[in-house]
């Protein structure tokens, strides 16, 4: 079990202060667990063929399965270094996602068989609303807001590596 | 300096509402897979449009193109009469011999022991959206063509994940022999209502051998799967597919995988 590295505590009061206790708490999650091994991708590959080919493979759950696969722990200026690149790459990575997610709602939509119209008639520069349901009304989001985040994502990348060394630098350690 | 994460990270959240609530980013990988598998379908000579949840598609010329993504608790198919406001689908159809799918995203299915099970990614036949939706809405009975579980979280995918997504599996299958059990009308089915049995292909299956095979089943994570995590899951044939963002090669191994499963298998 890691013990959580107090210079981390003002990264985490700031998500929460931005409503983002999701992060928090994947990020307290992630040191609990710490550096897992894993499947390398080569046996991930011969799994997804064996299952396409309805291929036996040798029995391995029971060598390989238990015990549970125990975590590296995360310590010091890795914790620090650790947190900061995850709350980076964790919210490009859906930024990006979303973007890409616009494009492809406009790819299909604009390529409908069954519509017919001259491309004059076509809205295509309006973009895509998309609505995220939660009960019955959700957040309403544009392709613009996305571009916004999106050039956001660079300065939050920048300020998380200047807080990381900061912290490295004169921060309180345990 | 504190201060600077704070400013970046209001600009990041206050233009995307979606990351404020704690499944947000789940949705979002949701939506990626799904969206991708539409396009890649496309671009594989499928005619594949964006449907409301009363049936209607949503078309290019719109004044107020919406596509409504599911966020709340995990529910089935809402009646047609319900309006066009629900969760909207993916429609696929195959040129070559005209039949239909729906891909769906946090969906609930109903198995043999009457659970009801969330699967986030599902390929159906869409005569089982069209039943639904014009008798009232509900949970479709069975498993889907294609099932995936999506995790969009930061650490490795264990063994007890795999395990619970074989035992939903488990509870979503139907097989020949359960048909005296069920509360359809024989032939039996992998999936209700909506289908007839008279393609063999939507047909139930003698073992769950085969009918693991004559399905496509995957878990897609962001990250990677813990050693070991993987074991199970060639014989319970379910690929695991892991490193899924934006441009890398997991994400278009997953998209190829899908999509050549439908090419390959879909009447």
């Amino acid at each position: 079990m890691a013990t959580i590295d107090p210079r981390l505590i003002p990264l985490i009061e700031t998500l929460i202060a931005v409503d983002a206790d999701w992060l928090a708490l994947e990020i307290l999650d992630g040191l609990r667990l710490g550096i897992v091994p894993e499947e390398i991708p080569e046996d991930l590959l011969s799994t997804q063929f064996a299952v396409r080919e309805a291929k036996r493979q040798m029995r391995r759950s029971e060598e390989r399965a238990v015990p549970p696969a125990i975590g590296k722990t995360i310590v010091g200026d890795e914790q620090v270094d650790w947190a900061a690149k995850y709350v980076s790459d964790r919210l490009s990575d859906a930024v990006s996602m979303l973007q890409a997610s616009f494009d492809q709602l406009n790819q299909i939509v604009r390529t409908n068989r069954e519509f017919h119209a001259p491309p004059s008639e076509r809205t295509l520069e309006q973009g895509f609303d998309l609505t995220l349901q939660t009960e019955a009304e959700g957040p309403t989001m544009r392709s613009s807001e996305v571009d916004d985040a999106i050039s956001a994502i660079q300065r939050l990348r920048e300020a998380l590596l200047s807080w990381a060394d900061s912290m490295k630098e004169g921060g309180h350690r345990t | 300096m504190i201060n600077g994460v704070q400013t970046a990270l209001n600009s990041v959240l206050g233009s995307v509402a979606l990351l404020n609530s704690a499944n947000g980013a789940g949705r979002i990988f949701e939506l990626f897979i799904m969206t991708g598998v539409g396009v890649r379908l496309q671009g594989m000579g499928f005619d594949v449009w964006l449907q409301r949840s009363d049936g209607t598609r949503i078309l290019p010329n719109e004044p107020t193109r919406t596509f409504v993504q599911r966020g709340g608790a995990p529910s089935g198919i809402p009646p047609a009469s319900a309006g066009p406001g629900n969760a909207s689908v993916i429609g696929i159809r195959k040129l070559s011999t005209g039949s239909e799918w729906e891909i769906w995203n946090g969906i609930q299915f109903e198995g043999r022991s009457g659970a009801a099970h969330e699967i986030d990614i599902a390929v159906v036949p869409r005569a089982v959206g069209v039943a639904l939706r014009q008798t009232g809405g509900g949970l479709p009975f069975g498993r889907p063509r294609v099932a995936i579980e999506c995790k969009d979280v930061g650490h490795p995918g264990s063994v007890d994940e795999m395990r619970a997504f074989v035992a939903r599996l488990y509870d979503l299958t139907v097989l020949q022999w359960h048909q005296p059990h069920l509360p359809f009308p024989p032939p039996a089915q992998g999936i209700y209502p909506g289908m007839t049995g008279s393609t063999s292909f939507y047909s139930a299956q003698g073992t769950y051998w085969n009918e693991n095979r004559h399905t496509f089943n995957a878990i897609a994570r962001r990250t990677g799967f813990a050693l070991g995590a993987a074991a199970m899951s060639g014989y319970y044939a379910i690929e695991p597919h892991g490193f899924i963002t934006l441009g890398s090669t997991g994400a278009a191994s997953l998209v190829d995988a899908i999509c050549q499963w439908i090419v390959s298998y879909c009447p």
